[in-house]
């Protein structure tokens, strides 16, 4: 019941106007951006708008986004704390919570990485589909991870979030050691961009999955009951 | 049933409170109300102590969301959870708590039936007090009913509706606490009375809070509100009490020599034109530091050893005495709280920002 309480929240959260405008304009940049890459050279127009304007600049601010969207600017313990006061577990509430976001930015990021694929690529190359799936499965594992890198800056409120998002662009631009741990530079080795200590995409999107369930399972745990 | 327990809790404000509240009305007055605010959260489970711990029924409610469930409160900030309208929020809160009960008569009881509609965020700290103080009531039955200031969230309810409801809980067996800069509203029941000072808890030095003086009369009159005014000037006397609420045709009157009080009350009377109807002393002069007498029971003896500031309430279990009993009367010169550092007030913020309280900013000291 708690979990569905937490998920009803984000729902109601997302229900305005302000998520569903900033989607909108990060779509259209993305779409924008593609179609001048496109025009401008057409040999990796597709690799430069995933780790240009998509992934590396506009989708960390989009999840950021709509972390604050929910969140406005607070702790996830304070803003579960009216249902929890009546009885809801708190962890439940936030698993629920959290969950939920964590979906919103993984189907988010899969849209982007689709919108990204369809503006920049031409649809009489090769690999056209088997690249729009790429494209929008890998966005979607990046989103999760974002997800999970947010919620565990939700534990401190609006500048746990910024924070993180600080710690990745810094850590996450890197290919060493330092960057193991940050959905940026994971996304890009996902995407066929630079690989992080000169690991496999597998080893990129495991390790992108793991910052999902290990974030939002540290901010679930941390929460009392 | 081990009732309601603080053992060794500091958080904020509080500097330390022990205490065990059994079932029935508790007053608990004091003169921070950021301080009586966490007391309430406290026992809520919304909030969590610094050191030491908070049972009730031996589980810690912050930490037991069955106990939440069977809590009732009513806290300085009552923010609804986010839903589509004021009525879904409340729906949601009933849902939470596994109440059957209509969402619809809960904002009919909180004066809000016409905002239904509205978004949580739309409404006021105040009606969002007085939505939270229906909830409270209408819990079907809580274990524990935790109300910071009940008197004072928002017009929705009458004084005398927030009273049956307090009435009605404590007669059932919950603990019912109710924490407030001034409980005269509810001087009328028979409760168990502790008072928050210093960010200490002890057994309440009096009914009258800041009240002093070694004796008192009690004057009945139909023109209250003018006697007062007249008696506020005189040097001989030490204080003036009318409740409006609970004792409209009463004023209490204080001074150090009983018959220099009766002899001003009266002159003053004569010379305003007041009529009175009585006049009759209310306290025995009691030595200064003395412990306040159990309710019901005689005034103290003239020389009784006080318990130390900050003891333990009554014995939990004692019977307690009937509903509309009036309480005794008793005034008491301040004693000060053992061990009280001066420099402890730094934590106890003289002013802070309240929405719920009337003068909308300020407590006024």
């Amino acid at each position: 019941m708690s979990v569905v309480f937490g998920a009803l929240h984000v729902s109601d959260a997302l229900r305005s106007r302000t998520p569903w405008l900033l989607q909108v304009l990060a779509f259209t940049a993305v779409a924008v951006l593609g179609v001048v890459e496109q025009a401008r050279d057409a040999a990796y127009a597709t690799e430069r708008t995933l780790f240009g304007v998509a992934f590396g600049f506009l989708a960390p601010l989009l999840f950021l986004a709509l972390f604050e969207v929910v969140h406005r600017k607070d702790r996830t313990t304070a803003i579960i704390a009216p249902l929890a006061r009546h009885g809801q577990s708190r962890r439940a509430l936030a698993a629920g919570l959290l969950g939920s976001l964590a979906l919103v930015c993984a189907v988010s990021g899969g849209a982007l990485g689709l919108v990204a694929a369809l503006s920049s690529a031409s649809p009489t190359a090769a690999r056209f589909v088997p690249d729009l799936v790429a494209c929008a499965w890998g966005g979607a594992a990046i989103g999760a991870a974002y997800a999970g890198l947010y919620a565990v800056g939700s534990l401190w409120g609006r500048w746990g979030r910024v924070a993180m998002l600080a710690i990745d662009w810094v850590f996450g631009s890197g290919a060493g050691y330092a960057a193991l741990p940050f959905p940026r530079s994971n996304a890009r080795s996902l995407l066929g961009g630079e690989p992080v200590i000169d690991s496999s995409q597998l080893v990129a999107l495991a390790i992108l999955l793991g910052l999902t369930f290990a974030g939002v399972l540290l901010a679930v745990l941390r929460a009392p009951r | 049933m081990s009732g309601l327990v603080f053992d060794g809790v500091s958080a904020g404000p509080l500097l330390r409170v022990d205490a065990r509240i059994g079932p029935g009305l508790t007053l608990v007055s004091g003169e921070s109300p950021t301080a009586l605010a966490l007391l309430i959260a406290l026992m809520a489970g919304a909030e969590r102590p610094r050191s030491g711990r908070v049972r009730l029924e031996e589980v810690d409610p912050h930490q037991s969301p069955e106990q939440r469930r069977r809590t009732a409160a009513l806290l300085a900030r009552e923010p609804l959870p986010p839903a589509p309208s004021v009525l879904r929020a409340v729906e949601r809160v009933l849902a939470a708590r596994g109440d059957s009960g209509s969402p619809g008569a809960v904002l009919e009881a909180s004066g809000l039936g016409s905002s239904a509609s509205r978004r949580p965020a739309e409404l006021d700290p105040s009606e969002e007090r007085s939505l939270a103080l229906a909830l409270a009531l209408s819990h079907p039955s809580p274990h524990l009913l935790a109300l910071y200031e009940p008197f004072h969230a928002g017009n929705g309810m009458t004084p005398d509706t927030v009273r049956d409801g307090i009435r009605r809980h404590a007669a059932r067996g919950a603990i019912v606490v109710v924490a407030a800069v001034g409980v005269a509203p509810l001087r009328a029941l028979a409760a168990t009375r502790l008072e928050l000072r210093g960010g200490f808890l002890g057994a309440a030095r009096s009914d009258l809070g800041l009240f002093r003086g070694s004796v008192s009369l009690r004057v009945r009159t139909a023109e209250p509100k003018r006697l007062v005014k007249a008696l506020v000037e005189e040097a001989s006397l030490t204080g003036v009490h009318f409740d409006d609420i609970a004792a409209p045709g009463s004023v209490l009157v204080f001074g150090t020599d009983l018959e220099l009080v009766a002899e001003t009350v009266t002159r003053v009377a004569e010379a305003s034109g007041v009529p009175i109807e009585s006049i009759v002393p209310t306290t025995m002069p009691v030595p200064h530091g003395a412990a306040p007498p159990p309710h019901g029971a005689a005034p103290p003896p003239h020389g009784a050893v006080p318990p130390p500031y900050g003891a333990a309430p009554p014995p939990y279990g004692a019977a307690p005495p009937p509903y509309g009993a009036a309480p005794q009367p008793y005034v008491a010169p301040l004693p000060e709280a053992p061990g009280r550092a001066p420099d402890q007030s730094v934590s106890m913020p003289t002013t802070f920002a309240d929405p719920t309280r009337p003068s909308g900013g300020s407590d006024g000291r």
